[in-house]
């Protein structure tokens, strides 16, 4: 089950390229979906139509499997929000910020205190929300996407204005929510590293158009199919013949032998051929690329 | 009322908190009354006169409402509205609000709710410094008599009542402007213009169309200053409904709501 979908969402808005083109997001349910992109790729536009905040022009969205257009207010009381900048009122207090949503809501009061608590602003007292760094700003906002006790948060760059404390805080408590509540978590980012130790799964997101999904095993695995051996060495020619020798094609490029990364043993036997032949090796490596780097290709 | 307007009110209400536009209803109610004992204690005789005339409250109400209908009441009611619709531009919140479970009719109404709350509270402070303005002098200068004249209750709701009723259009028509522009110099401009072009519109013989003069025209006819040549109630009403329900579909149709 996903607890959000998005099916062929097409969006553009006047007078500008094509905003998303035929994005199918697929959040299941108990994730934490990362939701990365560079700026401007199109993660706050899909999350304020996956809100209702836009009105959609092509596709579908679904909230916890049923469609939001006919379904809003039912399924909005099971989401909590974090959108952009944070949505506070400058000239109210944390506690009647909460107040305002908790008669929304119907949910106890008492929950006001915990979610405070919970975000780590239980004595801000009577000060108001406009005299908050934007940090405390942000633990506020998280705050009420969290009063409901929400299935699914929806968050976009909660992180933006913590310090690194801040940061490793709310990783912590996102991921404790997830595990022990089990809420679902979409969150957007356009730093891999922001998230690659919270999410269960990620999307990418480039220029409107969704460039991978699925879990983060499986796109480091999608891109480590095709990695190469890379050797420098004294005597090019000869070294690829004795690859060849053992049934591995190796090329020329650049000064050095490239090949498609061999079993483990074959390295060895390779190297060890290489020395008998009085070969000296200066350099074996791969390509192999980390997260970050697959990230950047992703999204160039 | 179902329960989740009542929410959705109850939220409404927290939000207008230490705004400027509830600190706007007080000092706006408390003007004119205030403006009232300062002249007073400065030319007492104008109290005198009133005292004299033999119908002191009908006149000292009449005499408060004429500063208030012509234009303070219409600059209070253009501002006090933009400044609640501006509460969710300025702080970013519609995204918050239209993310609530809540419907959108709940949203529209419990803010208009709160708006026409705002306008019954201007009213009962604005009376109640009427009232304590004609006191004040009495406890304070010896020469001038206590008022303790007779009371007509009824005569001063149904005052209040053509007042209340002339402002409904008005605040009506800035609530539907205001709600679609975040640039609060664009609803304030727009009202204010409104206002001015009434004023100078007075004396024409189709004014009664034009529903930023509504209080002033009231406050003619109840001084039998201008015959009534039309009802300003239906006509009254008859906007406020126009622009609450042309205003509530504009809001619906956004194509961005926040």
């Amino acid at each position: 089950m996903f607890c959000a979908e998005t099916r062929g969402l097409s969006h553009q808005f006047s007078g500008q390229p094509a905003a998303l083109n035929n994005i199918c997001m697929q959040v299941p349910a108990g994730s934490i979906y990362g939701f990365l992109g560079p700026n401007g790729a199109g993660k706050t536009t899909t999350l304020r139509i996956l809100l209702g905040l836009i009105k959609k022009q092509q596709g579908e969205v679904f909230l916890f499997d049923k469609p939001l257009h006919r379904h809003r207010v039912e399924v909005l009381k099971n989401v909590g929000t974090m959108i952009e900048s944070p949505s506070l009122y400058g000239h109210l207090t944390a506690y009647e910020n909460l107040l305002l949503l908790q008669k929304i809501f119907k949910c106890p009061r008492s929950r006001i205190s915990e979610v405070l608590v919970t975000v780590g602003l239980p004595d801000t007292g009577n000060k108001k929300a406009s005299a908050f760094s934007l940090g405390m700003k942000q633990r506020l906002s998280l705050a009420v996407a969290l009063l409901h006790n929400p299935k699914l948060l929806i968050l976009d760059e909660p992180t933006n204005g913590l310090d690194p404390n801040g940061i490793i805080e709310i990783r912590d408590l996102l991921k404790k929510l997830n595990e022990q509540s089990g809420v679902s978590i979409i969150i957007s980012s356009h730093q891999l590293y922001e998230v690659e130790k919270l999410v269960t799964h990620i999307g990418v997101i480039s220029k409107g158009c969704m460039v991978f999904q699925g879990t983060l095993e499986n796109l480091v695995s999608q891109w480590q199919q095709n990695i190469s051996l890379i050797i420098e060495c004294s005597n090019l020619h000869r070294s690829a013949e004795i690859a060849g020798s053992q049934g591995i094609h190796a090329k020329a490029i650049n000064g050095r032998l490239q090949m498609l990364l061999p079993e483990k043993r074959m390295i060895s036997s390779l190297n060890r051929a290489f020395v008998e032949a009085g070969i000296d090796i200066y350099e074996m490596k791969t390509d192999r690329k980390d997260l970050e780097s697959i990230f950047m290709e992703l999204i160039k | 009322m179902n329960s989740n307007f009542i929410g959705c009110f109850s939220a409404e209400w927290i939000k207008k908190r230490r705004s400027f536009s509830s600190w706007l209803v007080i000092a706006g109610g408390l003007f004119v009354p205030v403006i009232s004992v300062i002249i007073f204690f400065v030319y007492p005789k104008q109290l005198l006169a009133i005292h004299a005339s033999g119908h002191f409250w009908n006149m000292l109400f009449q005499k408060s409402w004429q500063m208030m209908a012509f234009m303070l009441l219409p600059m209070g009611l253009v501002l006090a509205v933009s400044l609640v619709t501006q509460l969710e531009f300025k702080n970013n919140s519609w995204k918050q609000v239209h993310t609530s479970p809540v419907l959108y009719s709940h949203i529209y109404f419990s803010k208009l709710l709160v708006l026409l709350l705002m306008l019954v509270q201007l009213f009962l402070v604005f009376n109640t410094g009427i009232w304590i303005s004609a006191w004040i002098p009495s406890l304070l200068i010896s020469d001038i008599p206590y008022p303790d004249y007779a009371f007509n209750y009824g005569k001063i709701l149904t005052l209040n009542a053509g007042y209340f009723i002339g402002s409904l259009p008005l605040l009506a028509l800035q609530y539907m402007i205001s709600l679609q522009f975040r640039n609060f110099l664009v609803p304030v401009g727009t009202g204010l213009a409104l206002i001015i072009g009434g004023m100078i519109a007075l004396t024409w013989k189709y004014i009664y169309m034009v529903p930023s003069a509504y209080t002033a025209l009231y406050f003619l006819q109840s001084t039998e200053s201008t015959a009534p040549a039309h009802s300003l109630t239906y006509w009254s009403l008859g906007y406020f409904l126009t622009f609450t329900f042309l205003g509530y579909w504009l809001y619906i149709s956004r194509k961005v709501k926040g």
